[in-house]
């Protein structure tokens, strides 16, 4: 089942007091936030009326501020450190300035400082509309968060996946810091009051919950690299994790509403929902925790992930696999209710058994073998100049065995990139691993070699990545024009005015080895490029292009 | 017999992949490309990372041969593109150059790497 593979992307030990200062941060920054908007959202009700809720509330805020500001200074100089690389406090005492002045980071962790201080010195704006100023600078602060997220990073700006993480955020503020005060409640205010609260707050939070579920599945689907990052990386295991903590919690606040809270007027009923309240909050900072270890860990979709199981999904799904899967939950969450369920439990089981029946014997077909790096993807970016790269190693070190016993082009095709980076690393009957004598570059071109060679013959063929040079001196990459039609000539000339020529002294061996022309024909034709990078045709000159030139659709 | 050996060669290769370069700011494209051979001396390094760079914190450093900086030592971010850095060159005779890179991405984690191309006689 398992094939004894770490997962990549490790965590750094040098790096925990990072994750810790971040994850209090954090934590400070969002219980403070909810308690605010708990404040301004509950100050016409009953409840919040009561003194020693007021009271409370306001202490609540109070040392949240002051936690904040602790852990701010705290992660605002761990941070810089690492940014400017210093050793000892002194060093990074200096690099906060510097940090200041000119890493974005710093100018957003600054932001972040003032609209708290802000916050702070607008707590005493009284109990009309003025409430909501306070709770609306710590929102600003929560949201500003968002800008030291990889997706900010990876975005380079705002986006639809920044603006998820903002949203993922503010919810979470509004949830999560709001269980603080609603203890302060259900302990405090008279039985009516306690009761109308909680019904209004669990009518919020079930909408928040569904916000953050939407919320965090768009950032999955965005940074997690798919199935191979989220079993094959750190950042996927930390983020499982995560979605399990997110379950607990859900499961207690749905035990809350239905259960504690009717017996709210019971012997100890408040007693129970308090206890209930406090491990959910414990639960919600283990959230915030892993959330903390995500944003340092690299996303698992820029990890190359070592797959740790014997077998893989055979992708894409086909439609009967599909099915087959979800008959399959559906007999999982029959057994469920067979187990718990008060009615219909033999004829749940029963279901259950039919279901399980017909998919089980099927699923064998829904799993093909794998490899550890059966999920690596190569970043060579099938230049010219790694396809003969990779002949020449071939040449040197495959071709004696492989003259005689041919790597035939359909199995090529039928076997993933990352499969075959494991033939090459770990060998195969017959032929020896070459992990130790070959680096992975050299490993990766040579599959860049066999893939150009094995599509010989038959246009159109993926393009070789060249490298152009433009009348300016600028060098371009072919690649940096996927998206239009391109003409393209490899003919040695100097660049024409405003034009650019190809500056790869590999570019007509690769192109002759992926397209199987003769090099002389390659070297006087012209080459039809199309919007996805493939050379579709080679054609007679035209004579005013000696260039690569953009041709109208 | 053999298959112990293979067992324990699978083992060592799985140490080897599970310890990667713990990176944020991925080197995308770099041009001149990495073991790229160029007929025309290029004047700028240009790289393309898979995050934003902080410029202010990311140095590119470039070397002939006797591994004299042949760079001009100012990098500077693409106005419309804040994953691309770049550094201006000197002009370069032919011959073999490396570059070698160190990046803190806009969500503050640093990375490193090197490379060589080649300018043709
Ligand atoms: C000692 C002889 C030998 C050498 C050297 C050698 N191979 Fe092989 N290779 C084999 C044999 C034998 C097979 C198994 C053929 C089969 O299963 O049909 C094989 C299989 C393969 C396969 C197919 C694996 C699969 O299951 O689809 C690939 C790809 C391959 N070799 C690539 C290479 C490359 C690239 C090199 C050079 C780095 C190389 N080989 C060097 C003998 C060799």
């Amino acid at each position: 089942m398992f094939n004894g593979a770490l997962p990549a992307g490790g965590v750094e030990l040098a790096h925990l007091p990072l994750v810790l200062a971040r994850a209090l941060w954090l934590a400070a920054l969002l219980s403070t936030t909810g308690a605010l908007l708990f404040r301004a959202a509950a100050a016409p009700s009953e409840a919040a009326r009561v003194p020693s809720v007021r009271a409370g509330l306001s202490r609540l805020i109070v040392r949240g501020l002051a936690a904040a500001a602790a852990a701010w200074v705290a992660w605002v100089l761990l941070q810089s450190a690492a940014i400017v690389g210093a050793d000892g406090l002194a060093e990074a005492l200096a690099g906060v300035g510097t940090v200041f002045a000119r890493a974005a980071f710093g100018h957003r962790a600054v932001a972040q400082a003032v609209l708290l201080l802000a916050a702070w010195a607008a707590l005493g704006l009284g109990d009309g509309r003025g409430r909501f100023v306070p709770a609306g600078l710590a929102l600003a602060a929560t949201a500003v968060q968002a800008g030291h997220s990889h997706a900010w990073a990876m975005q380079g700006g705002p986006g639809l996946l920044t603006g998820a993480v903002l949203l993922h955020l503010c919810a979470a503020a509004a949830w999560l810091g709001g269980l603080l005060p609603l203890a302060l409640v259900v302990r405090h205010a008279p039985l009516a009051a306690a009761t109308a609260t909680l019904r209004r707050f669990s009518r919020v939070a079930t909408a928040l919950v569904l916000l953050l579920a939407a919320t965090a599945l768009v950032q999955a689907v965005a940074l997690l690299g798919g199935l191979g990052g989220l079993f094959g990386t750190s950042y996927g295991w930390v983020a499982l994790l995560k979605a399990l903590l997110f379950a607990v919690l859900l499961g207690i606040a749905w035990r809350n509403r239905m259960r504690l809270m009717p017996a709210l007027a019971a012997r100890g009923g408040r007693a129970a929902l308090l206890r209930s309240i406090a491990l959910e909050t414990a639960i919600g900072l283990l959230v915030l925790g892993a959330a903390a270890l995500l944003s340092t860990l690299p996303p698992g979709m820029h990890t190359p992930p070592v797959w740790p199981f014997a077998y893989r999904p055979r992708l894409p799904l086909r439609l009967s696999g599909i099915a087959d899967v979800t008959a399959l939950a559906l007999a999982l969450a029959l057994l469920g209710w067979a187990a718990v369920g008060r009615r219909w439990r033999l004829p749940a089981l029963a279901l259950a058994a039919l279901l399980a029946g017909g998919a089980v014997p099927r699923l064998g077909g829904l799993l093909v073998p794998a490899t550890p790096t059966s999920f690596f993807r190569s970043e060579t970016g099938f230049t010219a100049a790694a396809i003969m790269d990779g002949a020449r190693l071939f040449a040197a070190r495959c071709a004696a065995c492989h003259g005689a016993a041919p790597l035939l082009p359909a199995r090529l095709a039928a076997t993933e990139d990352g499969d075959l980076f494991w033939v090459l690393s770990s060998g195969t009957a017959g032929m020896p691993g070459f992990a130790a004598t070959l680096d992975e570059d050299a490993r990766w071109h040579l599959i860049d070699f066999l893939r150009a060679r094995a599509t010989a013959g038959a246009l159109p063929v993926r393009a070789p990545d060249i490298d152009l040079v433009c009348a300016d001196g600028a060098i371009q990459a072919l690649s940096d024009a996927r998206g239009h039609d391109l003409r393209l000539s490899l003919r040695a000339a100097p660049p024409p005015p405003g034009g650019c020529r190809a500056a790869d002294p590999d570019a007509i061996p690769a192109y002759a080895l992926a397209s199987g022309l003769s090099p002389a024909r390659l070297s006087v034709a012209d080459l039809l490029i199309d919007a996805a990078g493939r050379l579709r045709a080679v054609v007679r000159p035209a004579p005013e292009t000696s260039i690569a030139t953009e041709t109208p659709r | 017999m053999s298959n112990v050996r293979r067992l324990v060669a699978a083992a060592l290769l799985l140490g080897a992949l599970s310890s990667p370069a713990c990176a944020h700011a991925l080197l995308r494209k770099a041009i001149p490309a990495s073991g790229a051979t160029l007929q025309a001396a290029p004047r700028v390094v240009r790289l393309s990372f898979s995050e934003g760079v902080e410029a202010a914190f990311s140095t590119i450093l470039v070397r002939d041969a006797a591994g004299v900086r042949v760079d001009l030592g100012a990098i500077t971010a693409a106005s419309d593109d804040a994953k691309t850095i770049s550094v201006p060159l000197k002009p370069l005779a032919p011959g073999v150059y490396t570059v070698e890179w160190h990046a803190t991405s806009v969500d503050a984690h640093k990375t490193e790497g090197h490379f060589s191309f080649t300018v043709a006689p």
